[in-house]
């Protein structure tokens, strides 16, 4: 059998494959359900997770994502699929329990065999999160695409919310930026071995170990970054909280040579949407560096968690984080300037 | 010879594919690109900008874009921006001296390093500089911080043995002669610093 690199299958790069958060906002726009006593959190509130409660302490979460491969190896391509699904309930400070499968599958196009490698990537994750796969459900389909929808728990006391940062806490991230233009890169055959590697295991990395660090810190907001680019869900934080975040460039954490992908316009589809959508919420917007914005913007595949912490935690978070192996940072500052984010 | 590229209705990265393709080959007196969207636009033009291309012009119409350039090029030297700045630490002092002023630069140094916007791609550390990459050095947070934002730290196995600092080493990678003097000879060159 001919070895074949899956990225071929597919016109989009992971989360680059989202439809774009205006037209999603345009579709759903004005679409209601009953008030569900026990329905804590759904679609119009844009958490990371559905959320309802099934007692008076504890909620059950559910989130789904799924999308075609964004690497060639298929093991690979299924624990980031996974490593992504799960990151929502992490987000949320939950404990994933169940997982059910997504699969598209061109069946004539591709050995079988690619199926089962990308089922054991995913398996290994989730065996990792001490999560149970459960079912599935499979389709043929000419463009193959791999995930998960994962139920999990949560003490409602200790939901971890994404739109109620603090005025003055500290904006941490815990993995670095870069993987949409890296994926990117890596379909137009310009990727530098250095950055596929540093990619490939940010993005197969599970954010347990953060949320456990995070399980022990009051914090005030927390979600993870995604398809929006950090500052699609950096906006997600601020809207509606009345506070602001100001974001140090200079602390940003950041993939090998990602800069010069931008500069060499291996730029995903998605930067393009998300700038359009968020811009407006950045202070001086154009006369930012046209680069920097880029990597602002750019759609993450498994990226890292992003959450608000009291000053007084961010040593010790930032410690623990790293002694288990965690390259967390310090970003910036919940401000008082309300919805606006300043980059300094 | 005009040369002209249809890169409509093409996913990205196509367009730029297809831009370097031709700027590879080269031969043409004016090219041409057309794509029908934005995003695309956006990306070759970035493309042909930072391969030297300054006489870029750009038309559009109902919504599709085409891109043309003339065939002169700004010399870009490509290996010049583009080859990895390596930097060789042979001692845990900066410079021949005192040592307490030695140890007080090299700290100074490697903050300064975090701090600049065009970071070295790689830094190698050699004989007693192999200390500053272990546990309990004070230059460790600003290591860490460098391999973070994408600094590539090679530290010399041998010498890390030879101290005793294996177990203790707590950022980069062990490295052996081999890949350092591959590392110190690639592009232009690496800039000896202690």
């Amino acid at each position: 059998m001919k070895p074949v690199r899956l990225t071929t299958y597919t016109r989009f790069s992971g989360c680059g494959a989202k439809l774009g958060p205006g037209l999603l906002d345009k579709a759903l726009c004005g679409l209601t359900q009953p008030a569900y006593p026990q329905l804590l959190g759904d679609y119009t509130t844009s958490e990371d997770c559905g959320i309802y409660a099934i007692n008076d302490t504890d909620a059950l979460i559910q989130t789904i994502d799924f999308f075609p491969p964004i690497v060639d190896d298929p093991f690979i391509f299924g624990r980031i699929a996974a490593a992504n699904a799960l990151s929502d309930i992490y987000a949320m400070g939950g404990r994933p329990l169940t997982a059910v499968s997504v699969v598209c599958f061109p069946k004539d196009d591709l050995d079988l065999s690619y199926l089962r490698e990308i089922t054991a990537g995913g398996l290994d994750a989730l065996i990792e999160a001490e999560t149970a796969l459960v079912g599935g459900h499979s389709v043929d389909d000419p463009e193959p695409k791999f995930g998960y929808s994962v139920t999990g728990i949560l003490k409602i006391a200790g939901m971890l919310r994404n739109n109620t940062p603090r005025r003055g806490d500290a904006l941490f991230l815990t993995k670095a930026l870069g993987t949409g233009l890296i994926n990117t890169a890596l379909r137009a055959e310009m990727v530098s071995d250095r950055a596929l590697q540093a990619s490939i295991r940010s993005m197969s990395e599970l954010n347990r170990q953060s949320a456990e660090v995070i399980s022990g810190f009051d914090i005030s907001a927390c979600t993870d970054v995604t398809g929006f680019g950090l500052i699609g869900h950096a906006c997600e934080m601020i809207l509606g909280s009345g506070t602001g975040l100001t974001i140090s460039a200079a602390a940003l954490p950041v993939l090998p040579d990602v800069f010069e992908y931008i500069s060499l316009g291996l730029i995903p589809e998605g930067t393009y949407r998300n700038k359009e959508f968020r811009s407006s919420f950045i202070r001086d917007y154009d006369s930012l560096d046209a680069d920097l914005v880029d990597l602002l913007f750019d759609p993450q595949t498994s990226g890292g968690l992003l959450f608000t912490a009291g000053e007084q935690d961010e040593q010790q978070i930032i410690s623990q984080m790293h002694d288990r192996g965690i390259e967390a940072v310090r970003i910036g500052t919940v401000t008082g300037e309300i919805e606006e984010i300043v980059i300094v | 010879m005009n040369r002209s590229i249809d890169a409509r209705a093409l996913p990205c990265p196509k367009p730029v594919i297809l831009t370097k393709q031709a700027v590879d080959e080269g031969g043409f007196t004016t090219l041409q690109i057309i794509v029908d969207n934005e995003p695309a636009k956006e990306n070759v033009k970035r493309f042909l900008t930072r391969s030297g291309y300054t006489n870029l012009s750009v038309f559009e119409e109902h919504g599709e874009f085409t891109i043309t350039t003339d065939s002169k090029r700004k010399q870009v030297s490509d290996t010049a921006s583009l080859a990895p700045k390596t930097l060789f630490f042979s001692s845990e002092y900066l410079g021949s001296g005192d040592a307490a002023l030695g140890t007080l630069l090299m700290r100074g140094f490697l903050y300064a390093l975090t701090e600049l916007d065009q970071k070295p791609s790689r830094l190698v550390f050699m004989n007693s500089s192999v200390s500053l990459a272990t546990e309990g050095a004070r230059t460790l947070s600003d290591l860490q911080k460098l391999e973070h934002s994408g600094v590539e730290i090679l530290v010399c196995g041998t010498c890390l043995d030879y101290y005793h600092l294996t177990d203790k080493l707590a950022v980069g990678i062990i490295s052996n002669m081999y890949t350092i003097t591959e590392a110190l000879l690639e592009g232009n060159g690496a800039v000896n610093i202690s």
